[in-house]
């Protein structure tokens, strides 16, 4: 793999020397929706480690999503600091904060991950070319990601015309395609059967492995959550064990 | 109005209205059959109030388009109906010499005839139950001068009438309604009509100068009175005259015991009167005998031709509201994918748990059918609302001639309304079958259908259909020799082959491309080769709209077809900018993913932007056409005389008033007799026809730059041809319009046709022609030795020589001096003094460009004004891609979203709409821009064209009024974009991504 211009990560490198990546203290959310408020997050502290790769569990409605979200900064926390890198996001313009998402983080959400009107390559190229990637270059890079992932044949299909499986390996694609310090996957394998879930597992475990990325997995699945470093279990809005998996 | 496209209106009505019952009668059905079904397409057109409002917006477009063209016909017919009752009153018929067919007999200005028939008429006519008045009238053309104002008009008409024969005829009242006694008037005193009387700005007891035989004689205004026929004014837009008792008249104008024609009243009022003009003229020609004199039906004549032309405007209106009502259905099918795929998941559902897809159908039907009657209702009502804009600015054009009052005709609005829901309700039935038809599973999971490269068996079936449908249509219009339907066929045929060639699995591009491309060939193939490829077919305006439906859907398939050689463009673009490429990129790819919905949009613009080029392009080379510096020979001024008292010659007359004669460069005579006072007719025919005919002197020759289109074999340049008549009185010269064209032919079927040249020859034979005066009964042949160049607009008619015209004619009709100015010379200010210092002979001087600029003005007016009436279609595309912007941040919630999670900024979300809708806006402007040019350019330069109007090589683009529409289209559409894009940039990404 070549090189990667490390010169943009400056924030990153900064906060190398303690190799905390993300630290959050006394974070809440709470949605108000009009007629009701629902207490999302209640107090939530977590530190993640530099190529750590955590798994987040617990039941449907604890708060996953919402603190995934919160911690990668697509939403807002009414209480409480999130750092990341050393960085706090809250404190970014909406530019800035986009722009930091651009070059440092990698997605994997839980629906709506590929762009359907787009082909498997020109959906992994897209971070490259927000972050002022040259075309040529997104390009290559984006097929040598797609050959990681096992996809190069796939490179110029449509997601409509790629199996569940096949589309969510392109996503991991695209959020790898960037080299970002964090990959923020919110279950990752949730549509997918047991067989393939361990094949894209596998798979970001190897990515994680060998580049050093930290990843932040949300899963109900344990078998999921038993190939991490580390397991967070959540209930209420609340982290209620951190340890690693057994 | 009585006929629409020669159809009774009462007919038309009776068949919509049993077609709107029909649609009505599909709703009520749907609405007692399953009342569920009903009420939840009702439901869906509340649920969403912003879209609902554009809903309608795109469904009142046809009715508001037929419920104008209509109203301005109603209007039309109206206001030139009430203009010529007025100026008729009770005067049904006239009677004159006789000199003419029906269509054509008229009073003819200084023939006269003795009184004695009017009371031989009466006296026959006495006791007939058809006619109520019967009274001799002698009117002349004279020149009268307001010495207090020193305002003077060169020739208005003075009448005298019999006061005893006035009651019939409604009698004679002043403008403030106060009954004239002619009788009791004292000697020497008039009766001023009220355009006269605003024109020398006189007042009641004026006294004016009128010159009879030069010499003036003094009248005094005893009152002023509406302008009528009994007043002088004869048709709209003349300067009328005064009236006095019939002795007194033929006394000043020394014509005693002559009168000018018989005036006839039916029984009956103002307005019925013309209901009897059959049984009428049937009991005056019986009381005429054997007698020289015929009934002229002129009221009769005067209703059918505002009828006629009322009739003209509404087709006209009609054929290109058509483009407008085109991109409505459009917008509407547009609606409808929109819709449903909007309610697919819930379609899909209803349809798992037991909802057939008729049912499906019929819930869009309802749903349509409940917005169809309400918009059609808001569209008719607008409609009447643009037909009275469209009457005020009518009557900014032509206040002089007609008074244009705003009228609508309840029955015109049942048409406009039942018609508008009727092509609507066909629409909707149409769309609504096709979105119905969904696979379930797919529509529950909101996956797109996939496309396939083999299409089925469906496509196979409708392009065999297709393909036996155009072979059909081309063999029944090359049969018939139609336009019509063969291009139809020949359009329709290879777009069809194309669909049933999918079926083999051929790439559906190329199909398609090479298909629409033939199509565009066919139609823009320059004239020249086309001819040599497709049979010549004869076609009328319909065409216009026929050649952009067809050119549009055929260039609309293949841009959709080769969209990404287009959007690689942008692309390339979106490089040079590498800031927005990732904009550009999804710009660029979602339009192309639904090749439905922009090809629709694409069409849209295309179709009104076409019709708009093409319009401002006929327009901007006609006017230079007719108003260029040829149009009038190279003269300033016209100096134009109807009396036909003796005068002596121009330049001495010009000498003798003090006219300042050293702005004079050059003058000269055209001596005119009108068509309907001359005879002409091919040599050796038998039947006379009519054309106006000119003698024209040396100098005139001399003088003029004449450039004669098609010269005779033997004369080897225009000049050679002008000699050779100046010297030769057995020559002539015709212009265009007694050839025979393609093109659509103007006047009266008892015009003269010059035979053995055509329009768009370049050369002919001589060819002899025989003219004669009906008058004096004598004739004689000439040679026509060229046709002039239609440039010269100014001037029309046969050219003869002076000694040529002097041997036929008895005297002339009018006679004009042209004056050529030296440079420098104010020529407005100079026709003026001309006008004031020759009054005493009824000189009528005007400069000549101002008199083109007046004349192109109004039909510019004209013009603009329907250009503006079909911009009213851009709305549509504007609105399609409101409706297509608005949709499109709703669906793509999510990906926007996700796409602002991965990195893309706020602005680059708003760029990425904004550039799509603009591309989408700049393909479809561009397309129809195009084709418009090229299509307008083959027609001004055809041979058919240049040659019955002689517009030259030279093809003129109004780069100004296109650059105006394009840029409204674009700021419209950009505008459209704007809002759903700011909505789309602010889209809160945790909350998008989380809900399916
Ligand atoms: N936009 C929202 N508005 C209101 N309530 C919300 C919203 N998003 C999430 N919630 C609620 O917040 C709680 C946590 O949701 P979420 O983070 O999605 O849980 P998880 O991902 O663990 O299933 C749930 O009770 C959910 O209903
Ligand atoms: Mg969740």
């Amino acid at each position: 793999m070549p090189a990667t211009p490390r010169s943009q990560l400056a924030p990153v490198e900064a906060a190398r020397d303690t190799d905390v990546i993300i630290r959050a203290e006394g974070v809440e959310k709470t949605y108000d929706t009009g007629k009701l408020r629902v207490p999302a997050l209640r107090g939530v502290d977590l530190t993640v480690g530099r190529g750590e790769m955590v798994a987040i569990m617990g039941p449907s409605g604890c708060g996953k999503t919402t603190l995934l979200n919160c911690l990668s900064g697509l939403d807002t926390i009414d209480k409480g600091t999130i750092l990341i890198a050393g960085t706090d996001l809250s404190k970014l313009s909406d530019n800035a904060r986009t722009e930091f998402r651009a070059r440092e983080m990698g997605f994997v959400f839980q629906f709506y991950n590929l762009l359907p009107v787009l082909t498997a390559v020109e959906n992994v190229e897209l971070p490259l070319l927000v972050s002022g990637v040259r075309p040529k270059e997104a390009r290559q890079r984006a097929l040598e990601v797609l050959a990681q992932v096992g996809l190069e044949r796939w490179a110029n299909h449509k997601p409509a015309e790629l199996s569940g499986g096949q589309r969510q390996r392109v996503t991991i694609a695209r959020a790898l395609v960037n080299r970002p310090a964090i990959v923020w996957a919110d279950e990752p394998t949730g549509d997918l059967d047991s067989q393939t879930a361990d094949e894209v597992m596998a798979l970001m475990r190897e990515l994680n492995q060998t580049n050093r990325q930290t990843f932040v997995v949300v899963t109900h699945d344990p078998r999921i959550g038993g190939m991490c470093d580390r397991i967070i279990r959540m209930q209420d809005g609340q982290i209620v064990s951190d340890g690693t998996a057994a | 109005m009585e006929n629409l496209f020669g159809i009774p209106m009462q007919s038309i009505m009776i068949a919509l209205l049993v077609a709107f019952g029909l649609c009505l009668g599909v709703g009520g059905w749907i609405y007692l059959r399953h009342r569920i079904i009903f009420r939840m397409g009702i439901r869906n057109a509340r649920r969403r109030p912003a879209q609902t409002s554009l809903i309608v917006i795109g469904l009142m477009l046809s009715t508001l388009i037929i419920a104008a063209a209509l109203t301005t016909g109603d209007t039309l017919n109206y206001s030139i109906k009430s203009t010529v009752l007025d100026i008729l009153e009770h005067t049904d018929e006239l009677v004159v010499p006789a000199n003419g067919d029906d269509a054509e007999a008229n009073v003819q200005p200084g023939v006269t005839f003795p009184q004695q028939v009017a009371a031989d008429l009466e006296a026959a006519l006495a006791g007939d139950a058809v006619i109520d008045g019967v009274m001799p009238v002698l009117t002349q053309p004279v020149p009268i001068l307001n010495p207090k104002t020193q305002l003077s008009e060169p020739m208005v008409t003075a009448v005298g009438i019999d006061p005893a024969a006035l009651g019939p005829f409604g009698g004679l009242r002043d403008i403030e309604g106060n009954d004239i006694e002619l009788t009791a008037l004292p000697e020497g005193a008039v009766v001023l009509g009220k355009t006269t009387a605003e024109r020398l700005d006189a007042v009641v007891g004026d006294t004016l100068t009128v010159y009879v035989e030069n010499e003036p004689h003094d009248v005094t205004v005893a009152a002023i009175a509406s302008d009528s026929i009994l007043t002088g004014m004869q048709d709209p837009g003349q300067a009328g005259g005064f009236v006095m008792a019939l002795d007194r008249a033929q006394a000043l104008l020394e014509l005693p015991g002559q009168i000018s024609f018989i005036a006839v009243s039916n029984a009956g009022g103002v307005a019925d009167g013309a209901e009897a003009t059959d049984a009428a003229v049937t009991a005056i020609e019986q009381a005429l005998g054997e007698a020289p004199y015929q009934a002229v039906r002129v009221k009769q004549r005067a209703l059918d031709m505002a009828e006629e032309g009322a009739n003209v405007f509404t087709s006209i209106f009609l054929v290109l509201g058509l483009f407008s009502i085109a991109a409505g259905i459009l917008l509407i099918f547009l609606i409808f994918v929109l819709l449903a795929a909007e309610r697919k998941p819930e379609m899909g559902m209803a349809r798992a748990v037991g909802m057939k897809r008729r049912q499906l159908t019929e819930m869009f039907l309802a749903e349509g059918i409940a917005y169809d009657l309400v918009s059609a209702m808001i569209g008719a009502a607008l409609g009447v609302g643009v037909a009275f804009v469209i009457a005020g600015v009518m009557g900014r054009l032509v206040g002089e001639f007609f008074d244009i009052v705003p009228t609508a005709h309840w029955r015109s609005l049942v048409v406009a309304y039942s018609l508008g829901v009727v092509v609507t309700f066909a629409t909707i039935a149409i769309s609504s079958w096709r979105v119905s038809r969904l696979n379930i599973v797919r529509a529950i999971r909101d996956i797109p259908e996939p496309q396939r490269q083999r299409a089925g068996n469906r496509w196979l079936i409708f392009g065999i259909l297709g393909v036996v449908l155009g072979a059909l249509l081309m063999w029944v219009g090359a049969d018939t020799d139609k336009l019509f339907p063969y291009s139809i066929g020949i359009s329709l045929l290879p777009l069809s082959l194309a669909a049933a060639l999918r079926r083999f699995g051929l790439p559906a591009r190329l199909l398609y491309t090479v298909a629409s491309l033939f199509v565009l060939t066919y139609w823009l193939l320059p004239d020249s080769l086309h001819q040599k490829l497709f049979p010549v077919l004869s076609g009328g305006m319909e065409m216009f709209f026929v050649s952009g439906v067809m050119m549009v859907a055929a260039a609309t398939m293949a841009i959709i077809w080769n969209a990404e050689v287009a959007t690689s463009l942008v692309g390339l673009l979106g490089r040079t900018f590498s800031r927005w490429l990732p904009a550009v990129k999804t710009a660029v790819a979602y339009p192309l993913a639904s090749k439905g919905r922009t090809g629709m949009t694409i069409a849209m613009f295309s179709l009104i932007v076409f019709s708009l080029v093409m319009m401002a392009t006929i327009d901007r080379n006609f006017t230079e056409l007719f108003s260029g510096e040829e149009a009038a020979a190279g003269w300033d001024i016209a100096a134009t005389r109807v009396a036909s008292d003796p005068m002596p010659a121009f330049d001495q007359a010009l000498a003798e008033s003090g006219v300042d004669t050293s702005k004079v460069a050059a003058t000269g005579r055209l001596r005119q007799v009108a068509s309907y006072s001359s005879e002409i007719r091919m040599a050796g025919t038998q039947e006379w026809k009519r054309y106006t005919i000119n003698g024209v002197d040396a100098a005139f020759i001399e003088h003029s730059h004449l450039p004669v289109k098609i010269r005779a074999t033997g004369y080897d340049s225009d000049a050679a041809i002008w000699e050779a008549l100046r010297q030769n009185p057995d020559l002539a010269v015709i212009d265009g319009f007694a050839l025979e064209g393609p093109t659509v032919q103007v006047g009266s079927p008892s015009n003269f046709i010059l035979q053995g040249v055509q329009a768009g020859d370049t050369t002919m034979e001589p060819i002899q022609v025989e003219i004669g005066d009906p008058l004096s009964g004598r004739t004689r042949t000439v040679t026509v030795i060229g046709v002039l160049d239609p440039k010269v607009s100014m001037i029309f008619g046969l050219f003869v020589n002076d000694a040529a015209f002097d041997q036929v004619f008895a005297q002339p009709n009018q006679t004009t001096y042209y004056v050529q100015t030296q440079p420098g010379t104010d020529d407005v200010a100079f026709a003026k003094e001309i006008k004031a210092k020759l009054i005493a002979y009824g000189v009528q001087a005007e400069s000549l460009e101002k008199l083109i600029e007046q004349e192109t003005a109004i039909s510019r007016g004209f013009l603009l004004l329907i250009e503006g009436f079909m911009a009213l279609g851009l709305v549509v595309g504007i609105a399609a891609l409101g409706v297509i912007a608005f949709r499109s941040v709703v669906e793509r919630r999510q990906q926007i979203g996700m796409l602002r999670a991965i990195g893309y900024q706020r602005s680059m979300v708003a760029a990425s709409f904004l550039i799509e809708s603009t591309m989408i806006t700049v393909l479809g402007v561009g397309s129809g821009t195009i084709l418009g040019l090229i299509l307008s350019r083959n027609l001004m330069t055809s041979d058919e064209f240049t040659g019955s109007s002689g517009a030259a090589a030279t093809f003129l683009v109004p780069w100004g009024t296109i650059a105006l529409f394009v840029g409204i289209a674009l700021a419209a559409g950009l505008l459209m974009a704007y809002i759903p894009a700011r909505k789309a940039a602010s889209v809160p990404i945790a909350d998008a991504l989380r809900y399916e």
